[in-house]
């Protein structure tokens, strides 16, 4: 069962002995986390932004129902539940990662309004340090598998359109992202918590 | 593979970069989803995944400085590069790149001719055929001229900078006559100066 639920929320506020900082400050601690993942759900800026919101003011108003260890799954599974209920309630206009890191570089406030993501560097998905790795780490590459990665993430292009155009076998592309986002993701060791 | 047949690590991480993608099939996206729902990893990947597509996407279009389309328009041109990272794609206008290729064919022809004729030669078709590119040239001006001052009294600060370019059958031409001016001629004598 998701916690944070709409039922839950009266037997939250009876309780009334949460203190909602306390349920703000763990949620800043994970933020930059929840984002991502909720952009990963519903690849819209906007709809992340709002589902974010919505995540926020769960851990301020019900953040007693998580037990310590437990609070970043009990945020991720708060955040679920409100991505999934957007998703089925508006046709998500999904958006390519081009787009999507077009817009990740404009401005952006964090649920509350109180703190932008320049004055909270860890609440940023894209950092320069990261962007700077990945570009090593994407040189390194071998030249066909550095083309696929463009051709999916950059291009928008599915994989079985890349594997007409290259005129290879559907397989033969999947395995050379698959390797190739290994590599990336080995490289990126930091991503790993 | 279903979903939950993923149980390492890259196996993971790989469901869900097929998920943020939209690469699973409805099924397949909505069991991963009902995996989110109790699986903390899951999470994570999902986040990771979103996070190293971000970035890709930021560093590519730093890299590339410019729309994707055009890069799978100038190879379609060119042919496949071996290696997509080594090829230096310049942004411009479809316009200015379809008359940069035919002044570059113009010019090759033209060094050809440039060895099999002497200079002196071409040194007075060159002065000759120059006036007719600056007639035209200046014909063209004077057209713009014209139009801006009727422009100058409705909306002329909306006028878009495109108006300003010179207009393809002029690049055309301008560039034939640069090819043409290489060529020895028997033609009547030309209109000079002096």
């Amino acid at each position: 069962m998701i916690r944070g639920t709409d039922g839950e929320r009266s037997l939250a506020h009876s309780e009334d002995q949460f203190d909602p900082a306390e349920g703000s400050a763990w949620f800043a601690e994970f933020v930059g986390e929840l984002r991502s993942f909720l952009l990963g759900v519903l690849r819209n800026d906007d709809l992340a932004g709002e589902a974010l919101q919505a995540t926020w003011v769960k851990a301020v108003e019900q953040g007693d129902s998580a037990r310590t260890e437990t609070r970043k799954g009990w945020l991720f599974r708060v955040a679920l539940n409100e991505a999934l209920t957007l998703k089925r309630r508006a046709k998500v206009q999904e958006r390519s990662f081009r787009e999507l890191a077009q817009q990740d570089g404009r401005r952006h406030e964090s649920p509350g309004g109180s703190m932008t993501r320049n004055e909270s560097p860890e609440g940023f998905v894209l950092q320069a340090e990261t962007i700077e790795q990945v570009r090593l780490a994407l040189n390194d590459l071998p030249s066909e598998q550095s083309y696929v990665v463009r051709m999916r993430i950059y291009e928008n292009k599915t994989f079985a359109v890349i594997a007409d155009e290259l005129k290879v076998p559907l397989g033969t592309v999947l395995t050379r992202m698959r390797l190739a986002m290994q590599k990336l993701q080995q490289r990126l060791g930091h991503f790993e918590n | 593979m279903t979903p939950h047949e993923a149980t390492s690590r890259n196996d993971l991480d790989w469901l869900a970069f097929c998920y943020v993608t939209g690469e699973l099939s409805a099924v397949e996206a909505t069991a991963f989803e009902e995996r989110l729902t109790t699986d903390d990893g899951a999470c994570e990947a999902v986040a990771r995944a979103t996070e190293l597509n971000l970035t890709i996407a930021a560093v590519m279009t730093r890299s590339s400085g410019g729309s994707p389309e055009f890069d799978t328009e100038l190879i379609a041109v060119v042919g496949e590069p071996p290696v997509l990272r080594s090829v230096d794609v310049t942004i411009l206008p479809s316009r200015w790149t379809s008359a940069a290729l035919t002044f570059i064919a113009a010019s090759a022809i033209a060094a050809t001719m440039i060895v099999a004729v002497g200079s002196s030669v071409l040194t007075g078709h060159k002065v000759a055929k120059r006036d007719g590119t600056d007639r035209l040239v200046a014909a063209w001006a004077q057209g713009e001229a014209v139009r801006n001052q009727a422009d100058d009294d409705s909306d002329a600060l909306d006028r878009d900078d495109d108006d300003l370019d010179p207009p393809d059958w002029m690049l055309a031409a301008v560039t034939s006559e640069e090819q043409a001016e290489l060529l020895p001629s028997d033609d009547t004598p030309e209109v000079r100066e002096n």
